[in-house]
């Protein structure tokens, strides 16, 4: 499993090994705002298990996806802020 | 002690009431139900609307909206109240005519209203699908979250000295007394029933109020524009006018970027579940007016229980068989637009004054003996 | 197309559910599983990187070999009428009818807000662990483990192991109940056992026991900690925070098929069979309950529920008995280990401020709703819960502020897009 998948994390490209959940592939990026809070705060994930929807981000155009129940594929296109 | 007013049910209707005739100087007790919520109020949506179905209709819907109108200045932040207007969308060109009637009707008693042809709707509206024939706009509506108005109108009430008593489940009303399941006795000169399709401890009323089950689609906040509350005018044609199932394009822009997809109208059921059925025909119908609505996520689905009569007006004012009971229910779609037109016809009944509407179309002692 | 059907439906493809489709399927039932997550196994089971754990696998081969059918990222979002859920997988929505249901959607951590807690960099314990073995790389950083609950040790030892420096643990729990706790543990063979090679993981990382975090301190990150014990606030410097306040069971499913729960846990009864929320008094026939929603307790108590309640849907009650003893020594344990990491409300409401968030879907802060008397009018005035957790973190957290009940959910239970719900068909047949 070291094989290494291409995504891109709004519009920049990051290689990420097989089976990394996307959540964690976002952190490892150094993103610190998955998502912009009702009052303007970003924010990251808290439950790390699909509870808490603080980890949503838009998934190959689909947006409000939790990226903690996602991994990563080939290609991937996330895009965070939102 | 006696007081001047008991009412029956702290929804929009009770509320409304008890903050009209505390306000008058009448000593008034609240009685609900429940710890909390009324039940039909929590589940509407909000929507302040003039409609036309009968004279009396729109008599007491435009009477009801100017005093919303007075009310939206001392409501909190909360209550969220917009003035976003109603576009009534015409989908051919018979509901185009539809439109030019009720412009007409409208300029009648001076209510401002505009048509749109379809390019000034298409402006107004970008997400709404091509093709559609146009619009009747009537700025004039509004939208609120009347949850917290009603909290507003209960508190209020409160502060002009009325008692609320939660948890108080009425097992009987007779002139000058209500009595509660847990055998409490409250003594009242007059008796308002305010309890939506509960109401229906009067036998009286029990012979004419129906629940009618509706539900409602709220989505997340989306970037999705929607200006106006925007309402299909098919409505009209569609089966809302008869006892079949039905369902039609609404769809309300809520303040927090959400939007709140309607809606749905079925007799003859008492379950609370939600019909993902009728749900789905709902969220059909409103992607053929909306298709942007697609890819929106839906959060919750609600449903709720529309007080409703024969012949689609409420019940206001003194019951048949009692000297001072007197009845503010069956409002159907319309609880919370005709919710202060409501109580103050109810004021002036019981004060023996007149009304700035007639009184009349809306006596339950119309109901068929 | 007729719907999907199975003689009895598994939700939740942990320990409790995977041992209950194999205590069914070994006697010849048709079962399908469905999980929310890529991976079946639960959260106690998760593997790095998506994958299977060693203990799920053997389960997950033995149902493989039994016929049952797997749908993992699969969602129950709704009930339907004539025992049928709405399920949703990848997007996609269908029904799926069944005669027998066993819910063992499991246990999430409770969280309980403190100023600060949005900040990027504060996490929760379990929290923290499953992103880390989703691949995120905590090489280097300074981690400080807190809240209360077994999971804490387990936590730290894993995060020490992945790089992590963990600085200390903070177990709001005092010293003596815990010794107590150690006690009981040696009455259930493997539990004292389990304990020290975890204490022997984390040597060399504090366990300060008595310590409450009282805040997380940060500009735009998280930059430090306030813990207090005894009465003095001290500030720790970290990168992360990986705080949770022990397990509360996901109710949520069972709500939706009208099952009773109080406090994140539902009222299961003889055999694990449901009680319905019309008459709690008697158990329902179709619907069963099995492993953390149906009472902390840990893992073994999981497999014991889930065989116990597969059997029973299987209608193999003979089977079924037998189970007493284990059951209520692991019981005892469970309950005793839920006494020791009992929260003390007046501890908890100190540490709020009146701009504390405590809903972190819709930004609501602890003074719009401290003066409310219940969930549901905090809910209607405030928009509390009304985000797209429903009330999943902030509900558990008003339970334990305010003792508040929060069994209000509304399908669907996870969003679903309008599309979805205008796609709806279904033929009963």
């Amino acid at each position: 499993m070291s094989e290494n998948l291409k995504i891109k994390i709004d519009g920049a490209e990051h290689e990420t090994a097989a089976g990394t959940i996307v959540a964690s592939a976002l952190l490892n990026a150094g993103i610190t705002a998955f998502r912009t809070s009702v009052k303007g705060e970003p924010r990251v994930p808290l439950c790390g298990m699909g509870i808490c929807f603080e980890c949503r981000v838009t998934i190959d155009g689909v947006a409000n996806v939790r990226s903690c129940l996602e991994p990563v594929c080939d290609g991937m296109e996330i895009e965070t802020g939102g | 002690m006696t007081y001047d007013v008991a009412i029956i049910g702290a929804g929009i209707v009770g509320a409304a009431c008890a903050d009209r005739l505390s306000a008058e100087g009448l000593s008034v007790c609240i009685l609900d139900s429940r710890a909390e919520h009324a039940p039909a109020t929590a589940a509407g949506m909000g929507h302040i609307v003039v409609m036309d179905d009968s004279e009396a209709q729109f008599a007491l819907t435009s009477y009801s909206q100017q005093l919303w109108n007075e009310l939206a200045v001392e409501l909190p932040p909360e209550a969220e109240f917009e003035n976003c207007g109603t576009l009534w969308i015409a989908s051919d060109e018979e509901e185009m005519e539809e439109v030019d009637r009720k412009f007409w009707k409208y300029a009648e008693i001076g209510l401002a209203s505009e048509i749109l042809d379809e390019r000034s709707l298409r402006s107004a509206e970008p997400n709404l699908k091509k093709g559609l024939s146009g619009a009747l706009r009537v700025p004039g509506d509004s939208v609120v979250y009347q949850p917290v108005a009603t909290n507003f109108l209960v508190n209020r009430a409160e502060a002009y000295g009325a008692s609320v008593q939660r948890n108080a489940s009425v097992s009987m009303v007779i002139d000058g007394l209500v009595e509660t399941w847990t055998g409490e006795r409250i003594e009242a000169e007059h008796i308002v029933v305010a309890a939506g399709c509960g109401s229906t401890l009067l036998p009286e009323l029990a012979r004419a109020v129906r629940p009618r089950k509706g539900h409602l689609v709220i989505t997340e906040r989306t970037s999705t524009a929607v200006n106006h509350q925007l309402v299909e005018l098919g409505y009209l044609k569609s089966a809302h006018g008869t006892d079949e199932d039905s369902v039609a394009f609404n769809i309300q822009p809520r303040k927090t970027g959400q939007l709140l997809i309607g809606s749905s109208r079925q007799y003859g059921s008492n379950d609370p579940s939600v019909d993902f059925e009728i749900v789905g025909k709902m969220m059909k119908r409103a992607l053929e007016y909306f298709p942007s609505a697609a890819g929106v996520n839906a959060t919750r689905i609600w449903t709720g229980f529309r007080p409703a009569t024969p012949d689609g007006l409420p019940y206001i004012g003194k019951v048949r068989e009692y000297d001072h009971v007197f009845a503010a229910t069956g409002h159907e779609g319309l609880g919370i637009t005709t919710s202060l037109g409501t109580a103050a016809l109810i004021a002036d009944e019981i004060l023996g004054r007149v009304s700035a509407i007639p009184r009349e179309p809306y006596s339950p002692k119309r109901i068929d003996v | 197309m007729a719907d999907r059907r199975t003689e009895i439906l598994v939700i939740g493809g942990g320990p409790a559910g995977l041992a209950a489709a194999e205590a069914a399927s070994s006697h010849g039932k048709q079962v399908t599983v469905i999980d929310e997550n890529p991976a079946f196994g639960g959260q106690i089971w998760r593997a790095e990187k998506s994958a299977l754990s060693g203990k799920a696998k053997q389960l997950v081969d033995v149902l493989e070999k039994n016929g049952v059918e797997m749908i993992p990222s699969c969602t129950c979002v709704a009930s339907l009428p004539d025992k049928r859920i709405l399920a949703v997988s990848n997007g996609k929505s269908f029904p799926i009818a069944y005669d027998k249901v066993i819910i063992a959607t499991g246990a999430r951590e409770r969280f309980i807000p403190v100023p600060g807690w949005t900040l990027p960099g504060v996490f929760g314990a379990g929290g923290l662990q499953a992103l880390v073995k989703g691949g995120y790389d905590i090489g280097g950083k300074r981690i400080v483990v807190a809240g209360t609950g077994p999971l804490l040790l387990a936590v730290a030892a894993y995060l020490k192991k992945k790089g992590g420096n963990v600085l200390v643990i903070a177990e709001q729990a005092s010293a003596k109940k815990l010794i107590k706790l150690g006690l009981a543990s040696l009455r259930v063979p493997g539990k004292f056992a389990e304990a020290m090679k975890l204490r022997i993981a984390t040597a060399g990382i504090r366990y300060s026991t008595g310590s409450v975090v009282t805040a997380a301190h940060g500009s735009n990150l998280l930059e430090a900690v306030a813990v207090k014990k005894n009465g003095r606030t001290s500030n720790i410097e970290c990168d992360l925070l990986a705080v949770g306040y022990h397990l509360t069971g996901n109710t949520e499913v069972a709500l939706l098929l009208d099952v009773f729960a109080l406090e994140g846990t539902v009222i299961a009864l003889e055999g694990q069979k449901a009680a319905t929320a019309e008459d709690f008094l008697y158990e329902h026939e179709d619907i069963y309950c099995a492993g953390e929603l149906a009472g902390i307790g840990g893992v073994e108590k999981s497999l014991l529920e889930g065989r116990r309640a597969g059997l029973a849907a299987a209608g193999v009650e003979g089977d079924a008995r037998g189970f007493a003893a284990e059951e209520e020594r692991l019981g005892r344990f469970a309950s005793a280990m839920n006494r020791t990491f009992e929260l003390d409300r007046d501890t908890l409401l100190e540490i709020m401020t009146d701009d504390t968030i405590v809903c972190r879907c819709e930004d609501v802060e602890f003074g719009k709703i401290k003066d409310c008397d219940n969930f549901i009018k905090a809910k209607l005035q405030t928009r509390i819960g009304m985000g797209s957790c429903q009330g999943r973190v902030c509900g558990s957290a008003c339970e334990a502020l305010f003792g508040w009940g929060t069994n209000s959910i509304r399908p669907p239970i996870v969003p679903l897009r309008v599309s979805e719900l205008a796609n709806f068909k279904t033929e009963k047949d």
